[in-house]
């Protein structure tokens, strides 16, 4: 059995953006789970005789300022940024879903209720607003979730209940329907592609803001392994040193650009999509 | 008739969003555990605890006393007359400080528009014309790349080459236009990477409509037909996202000025917070946010004047 899009456009074969992004995904998920087992040494643990070698058998990629090693620092960081960003998207798809689907669902007045707050919370700068919040839950990049997923919320919950209400009264979920196609299966087939979409834009989005913020010190506590603040740490060296600024710029470079192909291909394969 | 009453329910909810924003920023005195008086006084004093009866007289100096309502009625009248406070840690007016930033950061905004613009119409109209071929491949690889770059990277990269290794910009601070090269390069491109493939698509889909072809059936030049009969079928869209864009582009601000010194908005929000300066914090909330608003509401606004199809979407 075909997918409904495919009547609509001949399916493409796997495009190289697609390939491209689930390989460079892939491997950035092995790094999340894997990485700090892979460390060569103790990412915290700084020799102040050793500061700012170049590149070694022992220090493979040298070491930074403090004298940690830097490579082992990279792969430690893989399990901080990452796992913010996701939390924080995985918290606002969660409450985000949750509302949209009551909306949906709901009879009108709980509906127009419902969408009025959406509208209320988006219509807010959301950096701002969550700056502001995060500083009043006492800083740290546990408190920049908490205040992301408090805000972001709202643009899964108007993404999802528009879908469903757009898809709902169309013909040919109407023949599903009648065809004895479960909701379940529906909601799968014609509202999650869309839904993988916003996640896969969220998510790189989070993960270039919560290093940009742990860069200015509004994120992750000072010594911790993170990109940003990484960067941060070794911003006096960038002329003597700039392979402590570039490496940890790239690994973040690489996790975006992975995602970004991934959510650019799923977005051009939807149904009514525009080059 | 029904515009006008369409425009007033926009205006209304624009000012109901004003309220509840002031609402968060009054908020945030009482929000803070604790007793709000002795928490502001211990911060004054570097975190020694007060005496309870320098509390009180502090307390009853600022109005914390007060029932609430009347508390907020207060602090809104005092707004609206345009006293903010005075920031915990440099001492001077709020409003004052507030000023200066809010210029600098339009100045950057500005820039970071030009930049966009210079980059994104070019380039995306070259794309659409070379649809499919090398150039528009090479266009649209370079775009992902720039929205996959972080921009405090990006700037620090361009410090290096430019202000430290070729020595032809400073490397921050606030001062003429060679102090806003860099900053504005950052915003702007890395805002260009979305604008590239709007425009582009824009383009190709009006290269394909019918009014088009007749240009160039009658024997216009490639540039005529572009200037005079794509560009101005894309120009509601067109502007309708760079309005969008110019107000996500304070998340940008945020980082991008620490990063270069820049004394504006985002660095001062990022510096409130960082030292806990409640009023400081308070006022560029309410500035950020009503700024915000604004420009949403007038992003709409053009859109329906623009391109009346849209008017029902207001």
């Amino acid at each position: 059995m075909s997918a409904a899009s495919d009547t609509a456009a001949p399916p493409a074969p796997l495009a190289p953006r697609l390939r491209w992004g689930l390989l460079l995904l892939g491997l950035m998920a092995l790094l999340m789970v894997l990485g700090p087992e892979l460390a060569p040494h103790d990412p915290e643990l700084g020799r102040l005789r050793d500061r700012l070698l170049p590149p070694s058998l022992t220090y493979p990629l040298g070491t930074d300022a403090m004298g940690c090693c830097l490579l082992s620092r990279l792969l430690a960081a893989f399990r901080v940024t990452p796992v913010a960003a996701l939390a924080a998207v995985g918290l606002s798809a969660a409450l985000g879903c949750a509302v949209g689907l009551l909306s949906a669902l709901a009879p009108p007045l709980l509906d127009r209720c419902l969408m009025r707050l959406v509208e209320g919370v988006l219509a807010l700068p959301l950096l701002a607003v969550a700056l502001v919040l995060s500083g009043l839950f006492g800083l740290g990049l546990r408190a920049m979730v908490i205040a992301i997923a408090l805000l972001h919320w709202a643009d899964y919950a108007r993404v999802l209940r528009n879908l469903i209400v757009a898809e709902r009264g169309k013909l040919y979920v109407r023949a599903a329907e009648a065809l004895g196609c479960p909701p379940f299966a529906l909601l799968r087939r014609h509202v999650l592609p869309a839904l993988c979409v916003l996640l896969a834009h969220s998510l790189s989005w989070a993960i270039l803001t919560f290093a940009g913020l742990s860069f200015i010190g509004l994120g992750a506590e000072p010594g911790t392994p993170e990109f940003g603040l990484m960067i941060a740490e070794s911003r006096s060296h960038l002329r003597s040193h700039p392979q402590l600024v570039l490496v940890p710029g790239l690994a973040i470079m690489l996790f975006v650009l992975a995602l970004n192909l991934l959510g650019d291909r799923v977005r051009d394969r939807l149904p009514g999509a525009s080059r | 008739m029904t515009v006008f009453l369409r425009l007033a329910t926009r205006l209304g909810f624009g000012a109901v969003l004003l309220v509840l924003l002031s609402l968060v920023g009054f908020g945030l005195f009482h929000a803070l555990p604790g007793d709000a008086a002795r928490q502001l006084l211990s911060q004054m004093m570097d975190g020694a605890p007060p005496d309870a009866a320098v509390t009180d007289d502090f307390r009853r100096s600022l109005g914390l006393d007060r029932p609430l309502h009347e508390q907020y009625l207060t602090w809104l009248g005092r707004l609206l007359q345009g006293e903010l406070g005075r920031s915990l840690q440099t001492g001077n007016p709020v409003a004052l400080e507030l000023g200066i930033r809010a210029r600098a950061s339009l100045e950057l905004m500005a820039a970071s528009l030009l930049v966009l613009l210079a980059l994104s119409l070019p380039l995306g109209l070259w794309a659409a014309l070379r649809a499919g071929r090398l150039p528009d491949r090479v266009i649209l690889s370079v775009s992902v790349l720039a929205l996959s770059m972080p921009n405090f990277w990006l700037g620090l990269l361009l410090l290096l080459l430019f202000a430290l290794v070729l020595g032809l910009l400073p490397v921050g601070g606030y001062g003429g236009a060679a102090h806003l090269v860099l900053p504005a390069l950052v915003v702007g491109s890395s805002m260009a990477g979305l604008t590239v493939r709007y425009v582009r698509s824009w383009t190709i889909d009006a290269l394909g409509a019918d009014h088009v072809r007749t240009a160039r059936a009658k024997g216009l030049s490639t540039p005529r037909v572009l200037l005079g009969h794509v560009l101005p079928g894309t120009l509601p869209a067109l502007l309708t996202l760079l309005g969008l864009q110019a107000a996500r582009m304070f998340d940008s601000l945020v980082v991008v000025e620490t990063v270069f010194g820049w004394p504006g908005m985002g660095s001062y929000l990022a510096g409130a917070v960082l030292s806990r300066d409640l009023p400081s914090m308070q006022a560029a909330l309410l500035a950020i946010g009503a700024a915000y608003i604004a420009m949403n509401l007038a992003v709409d606004l053009l859109a329906a004047r623009l391109d009346p199809r849209a008017e029902g979407l207001l």
